[in-house]
């Protein structure tokens, strides 16, 4: 399992640095979609199959094709021009580094320990779950997609292009 | 599951926030900002749905899926942004939209 | 009644009516000191009305006094603090009398002042001034606390002031009195010395605890304190040589020479050793009688040569003040009182006729006057009465009252009656100098001043005068007579103290004993007192009226300039004037250029250096605090302008503060 994980992690971590450091715009968008199947993947290895279809059905298959499109729209603005990427990638890159380094050391030391027997969640638990402790934040999130479908509307469609 | 296979999860996920929070420091598309937001937050969404697993509980599972939910609506909104910045500054440049500047 | 020895007092009666006595008259003060103007003509029948009133509460009084009871009134005041500290009035038989004499004498001189004052265009204020006086004046008689006689005494040198002065626009006026009231200051200063002494030997201030004072205190300090105290009586009653005051104190108006400088106030230092006669030891006693003589003769010797007629009158008051004085140096106080009341008597008359003469035809120099019988015969035939009574003409009221000081001399130092027997004589040579040229005598250049017809005066202004002429007749014979002796018992009381009586080996206190050796006429005395009289009479004749020189030639040119030195006051004012008053004035100029040069300047100086402090500190506020606060926001301003770039608006610069901040913050959290 542990190989597995490695090669998954392998793949993310390839896939997310291409993210952030290729200069085409709509290929690190795709890279993204790669970055957001190998979590899938993690999320099947750690037995919590709803949630990698969940992830693949909503992330990749709508969210990134919502990026691609405004990808599409916007390109014509600046043509496929060079994407140059960053102003100040040393001091970004020194301070991820600090960030990473920090984190590492608060949880390196950590022991994991061995839980016997622990299951994994069913998914009957987890939908029990959503509409009875945590069917608070279940309708709040149904609140926030109608304030930013409303939100979204109105920003894309009042702003008219000012004159030059 | 084995404590390597756990600290190799936690330490990925680390480096996919530090990954992201790079990103969106270093890059200058407005677009770029959005993905390298993604990146944050599927490395949250892991931890979470990691230490669900080990704990056995199901309020991790269920928080990866309202992060899941919420990224939905905040790539929404911020690509509407995006659009209509490009529309009336014509420009898709984090740094050329200064209006706040002191 | 039988007076060889002194009586005690009865017993002490609280009435505390006898505050009217002096109240009336202040009350009358008050309401004419406000309302006066609107009173008009009411105003004088206003004081009229209080002395009157004043006057029935004094006769009200004269059952229990005449028993011999004193009659008091007394407040707590700061006794809280020492048990001395009573004020209030008390009357014994010579509180009583002087009472008597202010309040009758007084409504009498009120009456007339509404005839003479009448076109005075103050003449409101005038009678507010009069009631004040009067009211002052019955305090100090009526005190029965050191404390309070001062109080008494300084108001009555104060109205003494306001009222010689009443004509302030004639500058004479105004320098008589301002010359009266400093003159009497340097006699009250004496007093209240006096008073401080007694204080801080922690004597007794009550006037009817002196006898004890005299019985603990030592004799130096006794000579001591009763010579400040005849020091107060010198400046009041106008003795040598603080008599300069009075002369000039005839520039007021006559009603108030009449009262004031007559009958009443120049009495009160009379009254004031009277009253602390105990206190008195033999050496203070001999200066008391030094003064009192040289007074006298010395005041005589001034008004045989004076020729304004209100001087002379003045310079009689004077003389005969001296001899109040003498008496009282002999130990005579009883003598003394009753010359006080027969003087007050026939003195007011004297000034009254003079007012009169002076009203009908406006002049006062003797030579401008004369023959006035015929037109005035009312003031002449009561001027004539007056001038008897102070001759010593027999029966009349002054003949009896200078005899009891002949008699009471000629007990003691018979010299003394000598010299008393010329001043006598002077006496009757002036005032009958005085009544012949003016009504006697053809009648000189003032027919010639025009309009001025010489005519009797009013009927308000001549009864009074008639009631006092009756009083200067007979008032002697009724009171000091052998055959009624009414004022000398009443006198007696007073002097009861438990101290011995004796005050010396050579004196003794004659008070109780009345003239004439109790009982029969004193024949010598009455003789060469008539001698007296004729031989001044017939001098006046010759040569105060027919102007005949009697002296001859080789004395001639003597005669003369003694004349001229009597004549010019013997140059006391000059003297004073030189050595006292110039120096003091030169003093008072180099120290106004003092305060003037040195503390003006040093003073001005001083705010030219406040300005200059001021300019420096403007001038550090400026260059220096202003510089450095603006500085200080320049700096600030700088910093900004130069931290400016910060905040470019992209929003990863904030990112990024916000990143670095939360891993320095978690680092320093970790530790």
């Amino acid at each position: 399992m542990v190989v597995l994980i490695a090669a998954l992690a392998a793949l993310v971590l390839m896939s997310a640095l291409w993210v952030v450091t290729l200069r085409n715009l709509f290929r690190a968008a795709l890279s993204l979609g790669l970055v957001l199947i190998g979590v899938a993947g993690l999320f099947l290895v750690l037995e919590a199959e709803f949630l990698a279809f969940v992830q693949i059905l909503v992330y990749v298959g709508a969210i990134l094709t919502l990026v691609v499109f405004a990808i599409m729209l916007t390109s014509k603005v600046q043509g496929r021009a060079p994407d140059v990427s960053s102003r100040q990638p040393a001091v970004a890159g020194a301070v991820s580094l600090t960030l990473f380094a920090l984190l590492t050391a608060v949880t390196q030391p950590i022991v994991w320990a061995q839980a016997p027997g622990v299951a994994a969640v069913p998914l009957a638990t987890l939908g029990q779950q959503l509409v009875t402790t945590l069917v608070l934040p279940f309708e709040v999130v149904s609140l926030v997609f109608v304030a930013a479908m409303v939100g979204a509307i109105a920003i894309a469609t009042s702003t008219r292009p000012p004159e030059r | 599951m084995t404590p390597a296979a756990v600290s190799l999860v936690v330490m990925l996920s680390n480096a996919l926030f530090c990954l992201g929070v790079y990103g969106l420091l270093a890059r200058r598309h407005a677009i770029a900002l959005l993905l390298a937001i993604e990146l944050i937050l599927n490395a949250a969404a892991l931890n979470f749905v990691l230490f669900s697993r080990l704990l056995g509980h199901a309020h991790g599972q269920a928080f990866a899926l309202f992060i899941i939910a919420l990224a939905a609506c905040e790539a929404v909104v911020g690509l509407a942004i995006v659009i209509s910045l490009a529309r009336s500054a014509k420009t898709v440049f984090a740094d050329d939209v200064n209006l706040l500047r002191g | 009644m039988d007076h060889a020895a002194t009586h005690a007092i009865v017993r002490t009666l609280t009435v505390p009516q006898v505050a009217l006595i002096p109240g009336l008259p202040l009350a009358a003060f008050a309401i004419l000191i406000f309302f006066g103007r609107r009173l008009g003509r009411m105003s004088a029948w206003l004081a009229v009305a209080a002395l009157a009133g004043a006057c029935a509460g004094t006769l009200a009084l004269a059952g229990p006094v005449v028993h011999g009871d004193r009659v008091a009134v007394s407040w707590a005041w700061l006794s809280a603090t020492d048990p001395r500290w009573t004020i209030g009035f008390s009357v014994d038989g010579l509180s009583w009398i002087m009472c008597l004499v202010v309040t009758g004498i007084g409504s009498m001189i009120a009456v007339y002042s509404t005839g003479y004052m009448a076109d005075d265009p103050r003449f409101s204020r005038f009678f507010a001034y009069f009631s004040l006086f009067c009211a002052s004046m019955l305090t100090l008689v009526m005190a029965d606390h050191f404390v309070l006689l001062y109080a008494g005494w300084e108001l009555v040198g104060l109205c003494s002031y306001l009222l010689i002065s009443f004509w302030f626009e004639k500058p004479a006026a105004a320098a008589a009195g301002q010359k009266a009231f400093l003159t009497t200051r340097v006699g009250d200063t004496g007093l209240l010395l006096g008073i401080l002494l007694l204080i801080f030997s922690g004597a007794a201030l009550h006037f009817d605890q002196l006898g004890m004072v005299r019985a603990h205190l030592p004799q130096g300090l006794l000579t001591v304190i009763s010579l400040c105290i005849f020091l107060g009586a010198v400046g009041k009653s106008a003795q040598f040589p603080l008599h300069v005051w009075l002369p000039d104190a005839m520039e007021g108006p006559t009603p108030v020479s009449a009262l004031i400088h007559a009958a009443t106030m120049v009495a009160a230092g009379v009254y004031l050793v009277a009253r602390t006669m105990v206190l008195f030891t033999p050496e203070s006693l001999q200066i008391v009688l030094a003064i009192g003589v040289i007074t006298h003769l010395f005041a005589a010797t001034i008004a045989l040569t004076q020729t304004d007629i209100k001087r002379i009158l003045a310079y009689s008051t004077l003389s005969q003040l001296g001899l109040m004085v003498t008496a009282l140096g002999i130990g005579a106080a009883g003598a003394a009182m009753f010359h006080l009341v027969t003087h007050a008597l026939f003195k007011a008359l004297l000034f009254l006729g003079a007012g009169s003469v002076i009203h009908a035809t406006h002049e006062q120099e003797l030579d401008h006057l004369g023959g006035l019988r015929k037109r005035m015969p009312w003031t002449s035939t009561l001027f004539l009465i007056a001038s008897l009574s102070m001759g010593g003409c027999v029966f009349l009221s002054g003949f009896w009252s200078k005899d009891a000081i002949l008699l009471a001399a000629r007990e003691v130092m018979p010299w003394l009656m000598w010299v008393l027997l010329g001043g006598a004589a002077m006496t009757a040579g002036y005032i009958f100098r005085l009544y012949l040229r003016c009504f006697h005598g053809e009648a000189s250049r003032h027919g010639g001043h025009g309009e001025h017809q010489a005519h009797e005066s009013p009927a308000v202004m001549v009864l009074p005068m008639a009631v006092l002429a009756v009083g200067a007749a007979l008032a002697g014979l009724l009171t000091g007579s052998p055959w009624f002796h009414g004022l000398f018992s009443l006198l007696g009381h007073h002097e009861a103290h438990p101290a011995p009586q004796a005050i010396s080996n050579t004196l003794h206190a004659v008070g109780g004993t009345p003239p004439h050796g109790g009982g029969a006429l004193d024949v010598p005395i009455l003789v060469l007192s008539t001698a007296a009289l004729a031989l001044g009479f017939s001098l006046a004749w010759v040569v105060g009226f027919r102007r005949r020189n009697l002296l001859p030639e080789p004395l001639r040119p003597l005669g003369r300039r003694l004349y001229t030195l009597a004549y010019h006051k013997y140059y006391i004012d000059e003297l004073y004037g030189r050595f006292l008053i110039q120096p003091f004035l030169a003093a008072t100029r180099a120290l106004a250029r003092f305060d003037h040069a040195v503390i003006d300047a040093a003073v001005n100086g001083a705010g030219r250096l406040g300005g200059a402090i001021g300019e420096l500190k403007r001038e550090v506020d400026e260059r220096v605090i202003d510089a450095a606060v603006n500085g200080i926001a320049r700096v600030a301003k700088d910093a900004g302008e130069a931290l400016r770039w910060i905040l470019s608006g992209i929003i990863q610069q904030s990112l990024l503060v916000v990143v670095v901040s939360v891993v320095a913050l978690s680092i320093a959290l970790l530790r």
